[in-house]
């Protein structure tokens, strides 16, 4: 079974949600910064065709907290299990699903049969499930029967299914294979005095398929898992649980407990499964995540993955067509696949994968531009720490190095269509890229470029005079690691006039002009990749950092400023005060 | 019905048919094809295999589930529905697919739309999926009585679920009013083939074997064409009379003393069979067809006779319903000839009966003019008390009788036209089954698949078609009378008209 659209109304953080499921992928990797909805979508799969016969639901999880608005969660199914579509479950209550997504009341040949499942929760809290047709006719949909949907959620919950209890998944595989019911509750007799006295070849059995799942899943940590006596738990007594030699794995990390549950319910729910796993990294290193992931994108047991992540390895790693972004707009969320995404956009997810992570990305012209971002937010920060305001991670942003000045708008436009607020940093020197800047602007993205003809370099140096072209000089000389190398950088420019002093005041008494001797450290800087990698950057955004109330540095800094505002955003009308922080240098300085 | 074992013959028997579907089973009357066809479904139950049964009547439905309760099938391994009720079930579901859209409760005058939009429903690739992934066997019980459009839909079904079973007994094959009927030998035998089974007289087990075992014979000579001879059969219990006068008719309807045996009296068409059980003084109670035709010509009226129109069931309060209450009583009840034109006309120009003295029926005339001063559908009901009080008067149309005031009386309730409530009223005699009577006076075409101690064959002539004379037959368990002119009949088969 899978679902090809899923509907959210009123559902926590969710105000609505209409998603249209890529039919041609198994996986789906939800990312997208935090409180944008993700996990709430996974919940909401998880309440609509899990199988439990009650929800825990309060006041709480209306969005807005406005029970008036019943929450309902509506997907459109398709492949549905055959015990569903019996003539005595739902085989009347089909609907029609054409090529274009449309749905039907009846399913007609050139339709996909689909079953539309709902869930209903009004201000009663009691959830109500329901299979519904178009014209708004509708059936109750059992537990027994959403059992058929064979859909779990691995959460942090999970250590439930490593017990044989009455509603574990180990309890029910034992109880459906027959016979077991009988060792179960020797077992649990057995375990008035000694487990190990007693031999239950079945559970053995089960255990030993459970850690045959768990390694191909995670990668081989399991060699001798087997039920065992857990205690741990004396207020309900002695129960079965499953072991890893003498350690119950109630007690291993997070980690291996939740590749262990992924397994199980997986056996439990058979083929076809329908699995949804928030936070897949969660307790695992990278390579495991990633070995997790990969697995569940080639196991024809399940017939469709609903993961969520927030690590940059598992975007990094993941096919791109299985990414699909997440936005939330005053509660209002779209979910955009990366299916088919642009050249850009794979790029953007290849140099970047935390950018599909973040809300706010800032497109930086290069490592230059990306180090000097990089101080600059810490400095920032760091203030507004002090202030008792926000901070740029709090405010989800990330920078993103653009590789290029072309590419800057280009991926910012890209990034832009997904939802997220983006904002480009570059160079003002090429003219050829003022169209792609133009159109990036039009689709709301914020471009921020030095006065024109100016690079990084030559904006510093416009209006520093002999002092701070000095000190710019002395910057170079700590990243070029040698005076000798900067005096062999500035003389590179002009061989005929050699230059043998850093200290630019001796220069105009020789009779260089100021703007000669602007020039000639603004291109030597340039030419010679004074500030060319991400540390380089760095140093320089703390250089300027320190210097930025000089009047010789206004226009960078006025540049930075709008830079200020991007990550910051203004804060809500209420908090009056703060709205010309972003626009008054000094407030910040 | 006491719980019946399989046996292990039966068990072979059915696991033999299931292997060879698609097939069908041609089974003469009494031979056990219901019992067949629950041991099948039975049998693959075993097998945990799930059966669609599908049959005409919902006697024939109660009949086949009580069977399967008796061999201990759980419900929900077979679904047992008439194919009418399955194919409102269908296109209720999707009218799209069925180009027909349905009102929530059937009106089962529209039975063959249902079927032909079923047939298009069933049709459909993600139906087809519905039919193949709930069911593994489909049985159709009573085929014979399937017309086109039925096959039509139950081969859309069998495309679904190749292991089909169609079981009937071309020779019951009587033509109804529905339209024509499906071959044998054209639909059935190419798409599924015979089945044989070797009939055994079961019905007539302890009752009257030599009559199982003669109808068995006597099948291969009733044939279209074919002249059939009673004088030339000897069977005990089969009685021939020459006399076919209304006393005669009488004195063999009356000879019956055992009022815990069940009888028959058969003739050929409605006002036929009416006039049987009027003269017979109410001993025989006529059986009306499902739809309950002569009602609905009570209730809505009938003017396709000049002579005799039917005058329609008037609202409460409006004149005339006392006038329609005289006729409709002199239509159901004998023993109101006084209610003759005097009292009649009186009525219809809304005259006082005060005056008018009818000895004996006296207290009829009385609630007849107390009706039409207070034209209320209670004050009818209460008339109807004074009829059914007088010991001389007899209801001998009990069924229209009943049914038609239980409408009225729902309509005093709910204040629905009665037509509606007559719905109702048959709707739930369609679920519940006819009251039995002891004594029933009725057609071929509404007893099939009925079984009865006695028959009588009130007019030989008119029971010409050998299927209908063949149904006539093989009704009884004990013993046929045959009341003819001549005991020499040319058979013929009667044409479905065009």
């Amino acid at each position: 079974m899978r679902v090809r659209r899923l509907e959210i109304k009123n559902f926590r953080g969710i105000k609505s949600l209409d998603w249209a499921l890529p039919s041609d992928q198994r996986l789906i990797v939800l990312v997208g910064p935090g409180d944008s909805g993700k996990s709430t979508i996974l919940e909401a799969i998880h309440y609509l065709l899990g199988d439990r016969w009650n929800i825990p639901v309060s006041d709480t999880d209306f969005y807005g907290v406005d029970v008036s608005s019943p929450i309902v969660v509506k997907a459109v199914l398709v492949d549905i299990p055959d015990a569903l579509r019996k003539e005595n479950a739902f085989g009347l209550w089909l609907s029609g699903l054409d090529a274009e997504g449309v749905l039907h009341q009846d399913p007609e040949d050139d339709h996909t049969p689909a079953m539309i499942a709902c869930l209903t929760v009004d201000e009663t809290l009691e959830p109500k499930w329901t299979v519904e047709r178009v014209d708004g006719q509708s059936q109750v949909l059992t537990s027994s029967q959403r059992h058929h949907f064979s859909t779990f959620k691995v959460d942090d919950r999970n250590d439930t299914q490593l017990r044989w209890t009455r509603t574990s998944a180990l309890g029910r595989m034992s109880v459906r294979d027959g016979g077991d019911r009988q060792a179960l509750s020797a077992a649990s007799r057995a375990a008035q005095q000694a487990l190990a006295s007693h031999e239950s070849a079945s559970l053995t059995e089960l255990a030993a398929q459970v850690q045959a799942r768990a390694n191909s899943i995670g990668g081989g940590q399991f060699t001798d898992i087997k039920p065992g006596l857990d205690t741990s738990r004396s207020s309900m007594g002695a129960g079965l649980a499953l072991y890893e030699d003498v350690v119950p794995l109630t007690s291993f990390g997070l980690g291996s407990r939740r590749l262990a549950s992924l397994a199980i319910q997986q056996l439990a729910a058979g083929s076809r499964a329908v699995a949804v796993v928030d936070e897949i990294e969660d307790g695992l290193e990278p390579h495991r995540a990633v070995r997790l992931l990969n697995y569940l994108l080639a196991d024809d047991d399940y017939s469709q993955v609903v993961v969520t992540t927030h690590s940059p390895v598992v975007v990094e790693q993941a096919q791109i067509a299985n990414l699909a972004t997440v936005q939330s707009h005053d509660g209002v969320v779209t979910i955009t696949s990366l299916a088919g995404a642009s050249e850009e956009l794979q790029r953007v997810r290849r140099s970047r994968p935390s950018s599909l992570l973040a809300r706010r990305v800032i497109v930086a012209e290069g490592k230059t531009e990306h180090g000097l971002l990089m101080a600059c937010l810490d400095a920032w920060d760091t203030e507004r720490i002090a202030d008792g305001r926000s901070t740029s991670a709090g405010e989800g942003v990330a920078v993103q190095d653009g590789q290029g000045g072309s590419e800057v708008p280009r991926r910012a436009a890209a990034l832009s269509a997904l939802g997220y607020a983006v904002a480009g940093f570059m160079d003002n020197e090429d003219r050829s890229v003022d169209a792609a800047v133009e159109a990036a602007e039009s689709t709301g993205v914020t471009i921020v470029r030095w006065d024109t003809g100016h690079n990084i370099e030559s904006q510093i140096c416009a209006n520093l005079n002999a002092n701070g072209l000095t000190k710019f000089v002395e910057l170079g000389v700590e990243r070029r690691a040698a005076e000798s190398t900067v005096l062999d950088d500035l003389t590179s420019i002009d061989s005929a006039n050699p230059i043998t002093s850093l200290d630019v005041q001796t220069w105009i008494s020789a009779g260089t002009t100021l703007d000669e001797a602007r020039d000639r450290i603004a291109v030597a800087a340039n030419k010679r990749k004074w500030f060319k990698e991400v540390d380089d950057g760095r140093a320089l955004g703390e250089w300027i950092m320190q210097y930025r109330t000089r009047t010789a540095l206004r226009e960078v800094v006025r540049r930075l400023d709008d830079i200020y505002a991007f990550v910051y955003p203004q804060p809500l009308p209420i908090e009056t005060e703060d709205t010309e922080v972003g626009s008054d240098p000094s407030a910040h300085g | 019905m006491t719980p019946q074992p399989m046996d292990d013959a039966l068990k072979a028997l059915a696991a033999s048919l299931l292997a060879a579907a698609p097939a069908s089973v041609e089974m003469p009357a009494g031979t056990g094809k219901t019992h067949l066809l629950a041991a099948a479904v039975a049998t693959a139950a075993d097998d945990s295999k799930r059966s669609l049964v599908l049959t005409h009547t919902n006697a024939g439905v109660d009949a086949i589930r009580k069977r399967l309760r008796s061999f201990g099938v759980p419900s929900g391994m077979a679904r047992v529905e008439t194919i009418t009720s399955w194919a409102f079930s269908l296109v209720r579901a999707y009218p799209h697919l069925a180009g027909i859209v349905v009102a929530e409760t059937p009106d089962w005058a529209l039975s063959d739309q249902y079927v032909e939009g079923a047939a298009r429903v069933a049709a459909a690739t993600a139906i087809a999926e519905v039919h193949a992934t709930s069911f593994d066997y489909v049985f159709v019980d009573e085929y014979q009585d399937c017309t086109l459009v039925h096959h039509a839909f139950i081969t859309a079904i069998a495309d679904a679920v190749p292991r089909t079973v169609l079981l009937g007994d071309r020779l019951q094959a009587i033509f109804g009013f529905t339209g024509a009927l499906a071959e044998w030998d054209a639909h059935v035998l190419p798409s599924f083939p015979a089945f044989a089974v070797e009939p055994i007289p079961q019905r007539w087990r302890g009752h009257n074997e030599a009559l199982g075992t003669w109808l068995l014979q006597v099948r291969s000579h009733l044939v279209d064409g074919l002249d059939f001879d009673f004088t030339e059969h000897s069977v005990p219990h089969l009685t021939l009379v020459t006399d076919t006068s209304p006393t005669s008719v009488a004195a063999v309807a009356h000879a019956f003393r055992d009022f815990g045996e069940t009888v028959l009296l058969l003739d050929g068409a409605a006002w036929r069979v009416a006039g049987h059980a009027s003269r017979l003084n109410g001993s025989y109670a006529v059986m009306e067809d499902i739809n309950g035709r002569f009602m609905r010509d009570q209730i809505n009226g009938n003017c396709s006779s000049p002579q005799h129109p039917v005058l329609p069931l008037p609202a409460p309060g409006e004149p005339g319903l006392a006038r329609w209450f005289a006729q409709f009583a002199k239509a159901c009840v004998i023993g109101l000839g006084d209610l003759n034109n005097p009292v009649l006309q009186r009525l219809e120009r809304n005259q006082s009966l005060t005056g008018l003295s009818r000895d004996g029926i006296q207290p009829v005339v009385n609630a007849l003019e107390q009706l039409r001063s207070t034209a209320t559908y209670e004050q009818l009901a209460a008339a109807a008390r004074e009829v059914r009080a007088i010991s001389q008067v007899k209801v001998y149309r009990w069924e229209a009788w009943a049914d038609t005031l239980a409408a009225i009386a729902l309509s005093a309730e709910n204040g629905e036209p009665a037509i509606d409530n007559f719905g109702r009223v048959r709707e739930r005699l369609r679920r519940q089954g006819r009251k039995s009577h002891a004594r029933i006076a009725s057609r071929t075409l509404l007893v099939k698949g009925l079984e009865y101690d006695h028959v009588v064959i009130a007019d030989l002539s008119q029971f010409r078609d050998p299927r209908h004379l063949y149904v006539a037959l093989s009704r009884a368990r004990k013993s046929v009378t045959v009341i003819g002119g001549s005991m020499r009949i040319r058979l013929q088969n009667d044409r479905p008209r065009a």
